[in-house]
């Protein structure tokens, strides 16, 4: 089945304007022994059977497995009101609302989003979006890197999510740009005597700190990290989760220069890894240095208010190789899933739910502590947390076979060699159902 | 005056919001929190639910959209988007699926993946595949990123030049910067083709590689595609191919068998899937066998007839997306491709290469095409001539269309046509579509010769009219809170 709708008389007239025989004539550049060459591909499907073939691959999913995992993709409840406007066809079917008397209804919500990204983070600029938390980072870093034009080393944290550094080394690969990785301590955060006494100190541009970082925990030591970036002059990009924010504190109080994250918890799905939304958000100063698309307010000649897309020579259609980024489209529909994800929730439902996922977690915690578990770090965590136990691995794959994904496990992951550890994570759509289940499995497989 | 929508902001109404997310007096937990992290207060918008319905469905009105009409925006293959893409990546199978679940509990996943990436290998002619990139762009740098590891590993420090025509897209010369390159031009031809004389008095042995579209960003296929890549290889540069165009060839040729070494397309043009507005959208990236080894990794793999996340690749160059890509663009495109097959897919092609044919043969007496060949998904129009009589500009002209019902073409681009208007029909328009575009294109020509000072004021038709440009860059506005300090 296919979607092109032409009659064999309307080929014929079309055909017949243009005075060919036939409409492999139109493809007469292409060298004959080229031309329409063999494909391997199915048979064609009606809609009807391509709809129970997806079915069938969704149902091999175990997605109704009960998940106690995060890092970097969260189980959030998504409200029926956000699926209902980004399923309009008025804001899915369009493009790039490069031509502003048309597209108002995607250039306003994205300015709303720019400015709710602004409220929570108490940044004073945001761009439209980026593909993910990842390249959102890693765009970040290059960023502050050029705005510290003699300098040519980051300093990034063990604590930073794993890969996010990947893509970080991906981005930077060709680019003046060192990596040092900064040591963590016992607590799980960022160790800053290794920051005050780092050698090469000259050279430093910026220091990324993730916060709440990958194993959930706040940094406590924000007071000493200010004092060193601004003594030493460094760009402090914060990665940060925007749940967290109507809580916990955030810039202006903390200096940031960039900070920058995954929206996914914002009203996407977790749908196995994507399509998620970046965000950079900075000090008006950086504005023209940001990365792509940025919406703003002016006029029409009637003199009514309304949004275009702005201060485009910062951007690859106009600055081409000078541009401050390749990024043309970028997640502009999850943008405006957040749009309405923090209109719907308001300023008491982002509380709440920054409240809820707190107490979540620590109930979840206190279950597995009084199962034989112990806490990784002592530490003020958000949602996530890790616990330590000498046979994890083995409780983690019992555990599997009941249903139940405990977290993931830390050594799994290439950079952190965690032995027996456990990243948990907890949020609103945790059930005391759920709990009360992964206790009960939980005596059934430590026994 | 006009039917705007007030801001959210402006809606607000502290203590009107009705959403809980939570029932039970949660807020008591603030008092665990130690003070010195704790946030004082923040501004944030509280409209109640049904107040908020209405308010984005209002925007939603304000746009213009493909469900709605004809959008010739050319180089973004603005066609029909089919809704069965849309119930299929809603399954709870696929949207409910944590990233980081254990292989044997996203099968269906991985078979989906593995599965798209062989009809993506058969349909470009390319020995594997990634699925990461999530746009064209990001496909872009990937491919840039694997020429460069490519260059690496063989000890090629030198190769530093990356050579594209001075008809590319801007993402082509800005993804080669992020890669740590420097851009060379070609200068294209009097048929729009790349000007081999030109060509080998730049390239040299510090060229790594050559970046162009085929069609070309005119709408053009370069037959001399062949020739242009023997050059490269002679000198070990790597070609690639960017897929912006692939709507025109798909079942029709193969870029591998244009001599294309790297390839990614943009599955959010030419495979069907919504662009929602700017994205999200996908760009995955194939490339020939010498090169596969360096893609971004985790690939998908089968092993013991299993589906596997492959990590193995000896020279990857790591990750350019957190987990695996924009999945559940990549659900969608896997059905179109199912429902299409070999010969819908090809079919696709053939009509939009029709359709773009047709309308400008009905157009060309009236608008100037620059290049007088046969064109393939789309082509240009330069309203160079009519500016010169009547002072009407490509830019003029698209908002008249605006006025009329029609999403304007791409206007000044590519950059070595003046007043460039660039129209992309699609194949899901039907004759009677292109007929009445036609029709449109031919009043508001006669309009330039007859009634200009209309022209320049409009659209008139649109929520709103035209927008000041230099004031939004001049006078930056673009957070809320901000404006209100
Ligand atoms: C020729 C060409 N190359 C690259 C791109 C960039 O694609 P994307 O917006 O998906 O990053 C475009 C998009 O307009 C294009 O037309």
């Amino acid at each position: 089945m296919g979607f092109y709708p032409h009659s064999a008389d309307d080929v014929r007239k079309m055909v017949e304007k243009l005075r060919i025989n036939n409409v492999d004539e139109l493809f007469s550049s292409i060298n004959k022994k080229k031309l329409n060459p063999e494909i391997n591909l199915p048979e064609p499907l009606t809609e009807n059977e391509a709809f129970e073939e997806l079915k069938k691959l969704a149902n091999m999913n175990f997605s109704d497995m009960i998940c106690f995992t995060g890092a970097g993709s969260y189980d959030h409840y998504v409200p029926a009101i956000v699926d209902e406007i980004s399923g309009r066809s008025e804001f899915y079917t369009a493009y790039t609302p490069y031509q502003a008397e048309v597209s108002q209804g995607t250039l306003q919500t994205i300015y709303e989003f720019q400015s709710m990204i602004c409220a929570l983070t108490g940044m004073e600029v945001s761009n439209a979006s980026m593909y993910d938390g990842a390249s959102a980072l890693a765009e970040s870093i290059i960023v502050a890197m050029n705005q510290k034009k003699k300098s040519n080393i980051v300093l990034i944290p063990e604590n930073i999510n794993p890969d996010y550094v990947k893509v970080i080394y991906t981005y930077i690969a060709g680019l003046d740009i060192n990596v040092v990785r900064v040591p963590i301590n016992k607590n799980g955060l960022l160790d800053i005597n290794f920051l005050k006494n780092y050698q090469n100190i000259g050279q430093v541009g910026a220091l990324v700190v993730q916060n709440p970082n990958f194993f959930g925990l706040m940094e406590t030591q924000i007071d000493e990290i200010i004092k060193f970036k601004q003594e030493n002059s460094i760009m402090l990009i914060g990665v940060v989760n925007p749940i967290t924010l109507p809580v916990f504190k955030t810039a202006p109080d903390i200096d940031y220069d960039i900070l920058t994250g995954e929206a996914q918890p914002l009203g996407m799905y977790r749908s196995f890894g994507g399509p998620y939304i970046g965000f950079i958000a900075t000090k008006e100063k950086y504005l023209r240095k940001l990365p792509g698309r940025i919406v703003g307010m002016t006029d029409d000649t009637e003199g009514n208010r309304c949004f275009v897309l702005t201060l485009q020579a910062r951007e690859q259609h106009i600055r081409r190789d000078k541009a401050t980024s390749n990024i043309c489209s970028n997640q502009a529909l999850c943008a405006t899933r957040a749009a309405v994800f923090m209109s719907v929730l308001g300023k008491q439902g982002m509380k709440e739910l920054a409240f809820v996922n707190i107490q979540k977690a620590r109930e979840l915690m206190e279950i597995l502590l009084k199962k034989g578990f112990e806490l990784k770090y002592n530490g003020t965590f958000f949602n996530e947390f890790v616990v330590y136990c000498k046979n994890a691995a083995d409780i983690h794959e019992k555990l599997l076979k009941k249903g139940i994904m405990l977290g993931i496990k830390l050594e799994d992951s290439s950079f952190l060699n965690m032995k027996d550890c456990l990243l948990i994570c907890a949020t609103e759509k945790s059930s005391l159902k759920n709990f009360e289940k992964l206790e009960k499995a939980l005596d059934e497989v430590t026994i | 005056m006009k039917k705007l929508e007030k801001l959210i902001f402006e809606k607000s109404v502290q203590g009107s919001g009705t959403y809980r997310v939570s029932t039970s007096n949660s807020g008591a937990i603030i008092n665990e929190i130690p003070d010195n992290l704790k946030r004082q207060d923040f501004d944030f918008p509280e409209v109640p639910e049904n107040e908020v319905m209405r308010h984005f469905l209002k925007l939603s009105r304000l746009n213009f959209c493909v469900d709605e009409g004809f959008y010739p925006l050319g180089s973004c293959t603005m066609k029909y988007n089919p809704k069965i893409n849309e119930r299929v990546a809603s399954l709870e199978g696929f949207n409910e699926l944590h990233p980081l679940v254990p292989m044997d509990k996203c099968q269906g996943s991985l078979r989906l993946m593995y599965e798209l990436s062989d009809y993506l290998k058969e349909i470009l002619g390319m020995d594997s595949v990634s699925l990461q990139p999530v746009a064209g762009a990001s496909g872009e740098m990937t491919g840039l990123k694997i020429i460069r590891e490519y260059h690496k590993v063989k000890g090629n420090l030198h190769k530093k030049i990356i050579i594209m025509p001075d008809s590319a897209h801007g993402t082509n010369p800005a993804s080669a910067m992020m890669a740590g390159f420097e851009v060379r031009e070609v200068k294209s031809n009097d048929r729009g083709g790349v000007d081999i004389e030109n060509l080998k008095s730049v390239i040299d042995d510090n060229v790594a590689g050559f970046m162009v579209t085929n069609p070309n960003t005119l709408g053009l296929y370069d037959e001399n595609i062949e020739e242009i890549a023997a050059l490269f290889h002679e000198k070990d540069a790597l070609l690639y191919y960017d897929g912006a165009n692939f709507n025109a060839i798909m079942g029709k040729v193969k870029p591998g068998d244009m001599g294309f070494d790297i390839v990614h397309l943009n599955l959010h043009k030419t495979f069907a899937t919504p662009h929602g507005g700017g994205g999200p959208g996908a760009g995955p990236v194939g490339v020939k066998s010498k090169l596969s080894n360096f893609l971004p990794v985790p690939v998908i793999s089968k092993k013991d007839n299993k589906y596997i996340l492959d990590y193995s690749l000896q020279n990857s160059i790591g990750k350019v997306h957190a987990f695996y890509g924009n999945f559940a663009v990549l659900i969608k495109a896997y059905t179109y491709i199912r429902m299409l097959g070999k010969d819908g897919l090809r079919k696709s092609s053939e009509y939009a290469v029709l359709n773009a044919n047709y309308i400008m043969e009905r157009l060309k007496d009236k608008y100037s095409v620059p290049y007088k060949r046969t064109c393939m998904h789309e082509f240009v129009i330069s309203a160079k001539k009519i500016k010169k009589e009547t002072g009407i500009s490509a830019m003029d002209i698209a908002k008249a269309l605006l006025d009329k019902g029609y999403h304007a073409p791409t206007m000044y681009f590519p950059l070595i046509v003046e007043e460039a208007l660039m129209i992309e029909p699609t194949e899901t328009e039907t004759l009677t579509t292109l007929d009445e575009f036609c029709q449109a294109m031919i009043e508001i020509y006669n309009m330039c010769y007859n009634n200009a000072e209309e022209m320049h004021s409009m659209p008139k038709n649109t929520p709103i009219t035209r927008v000041d440009d230099v004031k939004a860059a001049r006078n930056p506005k673009i957070n809320y809170y901000k404006a209100k300090l």
